[in-house]
């Protein structure tokens, strides 16, 4: 029977060693390079002929734009603007890494703590950097939130730096581990399904039923996952930007 | 009509579409979804603030050689933090529901409470 594992198993496509370091492609860096260049192309094509009465495709990118715009202006503020680019981007690619990783067959590079840790890591320097930029050393105040008694701040100020600290770990666990309990949980209950077969057939309907289900669940949870990645980005940065 | 009315009226056109289209709060994902994703954070903020701090301490643990003291520390720290960022979470999740709630009549009635004491 086909171990449930199998599917996060990260393969080397063209194998490339330099200098001890191992950068070869592997089926993560494919489906990487895939999401990246349909989203490209997609976007590019659908906004090529872009007209006042929108074609299919022109709606499904300029929907794709307002919501992520809505979202930006919403969660950061106007001035959150600013970096829309990058949070569209990064919409995109947990979107595009979630999406496609309901393709049978293909690989979910967001079911990787290496990939949803990197990004996450990536996010959480840039915010700390944009709040030193922007704010200078006066960024240090967010750790110590206004009206707070003198007593209570010894004991404020470090839960308010533990929990920034460990704002790269919850929003990598979370990506990473949602897409991972979900696929797991499809190929459980598909090898169920085939070792039931042995005892009756319509027994075996049963975690094929469920596996339905499940399936539709998770496209909600791809779509949902991305949009938590993008919301909590904004979120940090609207820390950085307004402090409070 | 001379050139300049017509130029006062085309800007406060202008600024009637831009009041329009720039608060937006209530726009981006339905209810449900929001709601949904709230709750994904919750449960998440509560494991990955403990792990994450405990991580933090065992990581200063033995850097600096002071077993148990920092992991004991930095661990129970953690855990008021991530009950710290629930709290933050419904509380921000209250507010963007009353908000919601209150329609746009009763905004429009406050906006004109508001409007003599100009």
């Amino acid at each position: 029977m086909a171990d449930p594992i199998h599917q996060f198993v990260i393969q080397d496509l063209v194998p490339l060693h330099i200098g001890g370091v191992d950068l070869s492609f592997t089926n993560s860096a494919l489906w990487m390079v895939i999401a990246a260049g349909l989203s490209s192309v997609v976007l590019t094509m659908a906004m090529s002929r872009a007209s006042i009465v929108p074609n299919r495709l022109q709606v499904v990118a300029e929907s794709a734009y307002s919501f992520v715009a809505n979202m930006v202006r919403d969660n950061a503020g106007t001035e959150g603007m600013r970096f829309f680019p990058l949070i569209f981007t990064l919409f995109i690619v947990v979107l595009m890494g979630n999406a496609l990783g309901m393709i049978p067959y293909s690989f979910t590079y967001t079911s990787h703590l290496a990939v949803t840790g990197a990004l996450a890591l990536f996010i959480f320097i840039f915010v700390t950097i944009v709040g030193f930029i922007r704010h200078g050393l006066h960024f240090l105040s967010l750790f110590s939130p206004e009206g707070v008694p003198l007593v209570l701040k010894f004991f404020v100020i470090p839960l308010e730096i533990i929990s920034y600290l460990t704002r790269p770990v919850t929003l990598s666990v979370r990506l990473f581990a949602n897409m991972m309990a979900g696929h797991l949980l499809l190929k459980v209950f598909a090898g169920f399904c085939v070792s039931l077969m042995s005892v009756s057939i319509a027994l075996s309907l049963l975690p094929m039923a469920f596996n339905a289900v499940m399936i539709a669940f998770e496209f909600l949870i791809a779509g949902l996952q991305a949009y938590v990645f993008t919301v909590l980005t904004c979120v940090y940065l609207k820390d950085a930007i307004e402090l409070h | 009509m001379n050139d300049e009315s017509k130029l006062k009226d085309l800007q406060a056109q202008i600024d009637a579409l831009k009041t329009k289209t720039e608060p937006k709060n209530a726009a981006g994902g339905s209810d449900e979804s929001e709601s949904m994703s709230v709750g994904m954070r919750a449960g998440t903020e509560l494991v990955g603030a403990t792990v994450g701090s405990a991580l933090i301490g065992y990581g200063l643990d033995s850097w600096l050689g002071t077993k148990p003291w920092f992991l004991i520390i930095i661990f129970l720290l953690g855990v008021c933090a991530a009950f710290l960022n629930i709290w933050k979470i419904t509380e921000n999740s209250d507010r963007k529901s009353a908000e919601k709630n209150l329609s746009a009549e009763q905004k429009k009635s406050l906006a004109k409470d508001v409007e003599p004491l100009k």
